[in-house]
């Protein structure tokens, strides 16, 4: 299931993919993975993007 | 900064430590069983390495320990300095002196791998503890049981390590100077140097060691079954006692004329003599003194004249000759052309000093290609959790592939197909296979790159060293050389080579173009 709140969380603060990446530590990839649904992150890398992107863990990766 | 000065030249001291105490230890080991055998020691040096006995009482079995014994006393040292080894001691030095002293016994078991495969095929290093102790041992059982034997103490030494934490604390130790700064650097420069001096070091090595040639082309005319031609003396100085290679290469044309070649030494002893009609030989290593030697040809033109020309050795053992005139077609009139190319090089036994270089050249440029190819000042490829879960699939799916490749082969090899390459070279296709599918794996999966790795260098990397195996490849095909006795030789593993990295190529260049870009 695609996670579109990350995706507009990250357009929010205006950063690609790539750069959210950098941040991360990541590759831009695997930031496209989540993105796309086709990869499930652990505990430390979502907190990781949280971080970031200034989120909480429900606000991005909890199903309403 | 000074901490890293500090371990340095605290793992320097530990290794000449390790240096001496090991040659100690492996002389110690020869004297401990010469003594149990009733010899008395004459002499016992750590300088020169070595030790020499008189006297003694040796059995069969005494005897294999005394070679032995050199490599398994101090491995035995080692196993219960392991043993007492205390993993939670914080002591730099201890560390590092502890790897070490482990380290070189078993490293020095590795000769005892090497040596019997190396001496199966006749080129074991002469004068070797390993030599001498497989040239009593092969009288009875076979050379590769010692093979098998020196495996399992090396294994069981690995082993150890590990539970004893040996090997990860000696690293815990280094982990600090390899993350120092403008680390990747040092390791470009060092790797490129390295490199530069085993390659110079490989070409010192097969610099022809003339000490003497000569090379002529004559017409030689023979007239009523007489040459009319004098015979040829050549002076050869040989400047050192060692070994020699004489390398002997004449052709005549037409045939009927037999040239004698006869070298000895300055009281007129032989040497080595012999006669052809055309001939090109590399004759066995001779050992020769230093002093003046004088080489004769003489062309022999009738089988009285052969008989002659011999009479002076005594024939009666020669296989060929049996001391009887050749059955052979002497021409009675003509001119003949003589061709005559003669070498004397010293002999250097240059095979496992060749393979050690070429392995090492071959460890520093990967270790090069790898630093070049990477950002920032870490050496080490760093992956996200996404990649290391995909790549450890991946590794598992190549795993897959070659069990499976091997049973096929195993199968095929039941059932009767055959295929034309020796089991070395199949389990090398398989592991090249696994390799292939590893790789296509992880670039369909966008992990293949690390994230701190340029992959347009890597790329140029794989191109060249793709490139250079399909030219060695390429050009054995246009020698006819990649099959020999109906087997695919080494030589077409480079064209294997060469097609896997450009397959691993194509696959980059297929991912670039069918590219995931629904970012924004």
């Amino acid at each position: 299931m695609k996670n579109l709140k990350l995706k507009s969380a990250r357009a929010a603060l205006d950063l690609s993919q790539q750069e959210l990446a950098d941040k991360v530590g990541v590759s831009r990839q695997t930031i496209n993975a989540i993105e796309k649904g086709d990869y499930n992150p652990t505990i430390q890398l979502c907190r990781s993007i949280c971080k970031v992107l200034g989120k909480t863990l429900d606000e991005l990766f909890w199903e309403d | 900064m000074e901490n890293q000065k500090k371990k340095g030249l605290l793992m320097l001291a530990s290794v000449v430590i390790v240096i001496v105490l090991y040659v100690f230890f492996h002389e110690m080991g020869h004297c401990i069983v010469a003594i149990a055998c009733g010899a008395d020691i004459t002499e016992f040096s750590i300088l020169s390495a070595h030790m020499s006995y008189v006297g003694g009482s040796f059995t069969d079995t005494s005897d294999l320990w005394l070679h032995a014994n050199g490599m398994v006393f101090p491995l035995i040292l080692s196993y219960v300095f392991m043993l007492c080894y205390q993993k939670e001691k914080e002591s730099t030095f201890y560390r590092f002196f502890a790897y070490m002293a482990v380290l070189a016994p078993t490293c020095s078991a590795l000769a005892w791998v090497v040596i019997p495969i190396v001496y199966l095929q006749g080129n074991a290093p002469a004068g070797d503890d390993v030599t001498k102790f497989l040239q009593r041992f092969s009288t009875r059982y076979h050379p590769i049981y010692v093979t098998f034997g020196a495996i399992v103490l090396i294994a069981v030494s690995v082993i150890l390590m590990i539970k004893k934490r040996i090997i990860q604390n000696a690293v815990m130790e280094l982990k600090g100077k390899v993350k120092g700064d403008g680390m990747r650097k040092k390791v470009i420069v060092a790797s490129s140097i390295l490199v530069i001096v085993l390659v110079a070091l490989m070409c010192f090595l097969f610099i022809k060691r003339n000490v003497y040639e000569v090379e002529f082309e004559k017409d030689i005319s023979v007239q009523d079954s007489v040459v009319q031609e004098e015979e040829l003396e050549y002076e050869i100085v040989i400047p050192r006692d060692g070994e020699y290679v004489m390398y002997a290469n004449w052709q005549i044309s037409p045939a009927g004329l037999l040239t004698g070649c006869s070298i000895k030494d300055e009281n007129g002893e032989d040497v080595n003599t012999f006669s052809a009609e055309c001939i090109d030989m590399r004759s066995a290593v001779m050992r020769l003194t230093a002093g003046r030697y004088t080489m004769t040809l003489t062309f022999i033109s009738s089988g009285e004249q052969w008989k002659e020309y011999f009479a002076d050795f005594d024939t009666t053992d020669w296989d060929v000759t049996s001391g009887e005139e050749p059955q052979y077609q002497f021409l009675s009139d003509g001119v003949l052309h003589f061709n005559f190319d003669f070498r004397l090089e010293k002999h250097i036994d240059i095979w496992i000093t060749a393979n050690i270089l070429a392995a090492l050249i071959g460890v520093m440029l990967a270790i090069l290609l790898i630093a070049v190819t990477q950002t920032g000042d870490d050496i080490k490829q760093h992956y996200d959790e996404r990649q290391e879960l995909l790549r450890s699939r991946g590794r598992k799916y190549a795993l897959y592939t070659m069990l499976i490749l091997d049973i096929l082969l195993f199968l095929g090899d039941v059932v009767g197909i055959y295929l034309p390459m020796s089991v070395g070279f199949a389990s090398f296709l398989c592991a090249l296979v696994g390799i292939g599918v590893y790789a296509v794996y992880c670039i369909w999966n966008n992990v293949y790159f690390a994230l701190n790795q340029k992959a347009g260098a890597v790329v140029a990397v794989l191109v060249l060293v793709g490139a250079v195996n399909l030219i060695g490849g390429i050009s054995a095909l246009v020698e006819g050389k990649l099959m020999q006795n109906n087997e695919l030789t080494l030589r077409s593993l480079n064209l294997l080579c060469g097609i896997m990295i450009f397959v691993i190529c194509g696959a980059l260049i297929l991912k670039k173009v069918c590219k995931d870009r629904e970012e924004e």
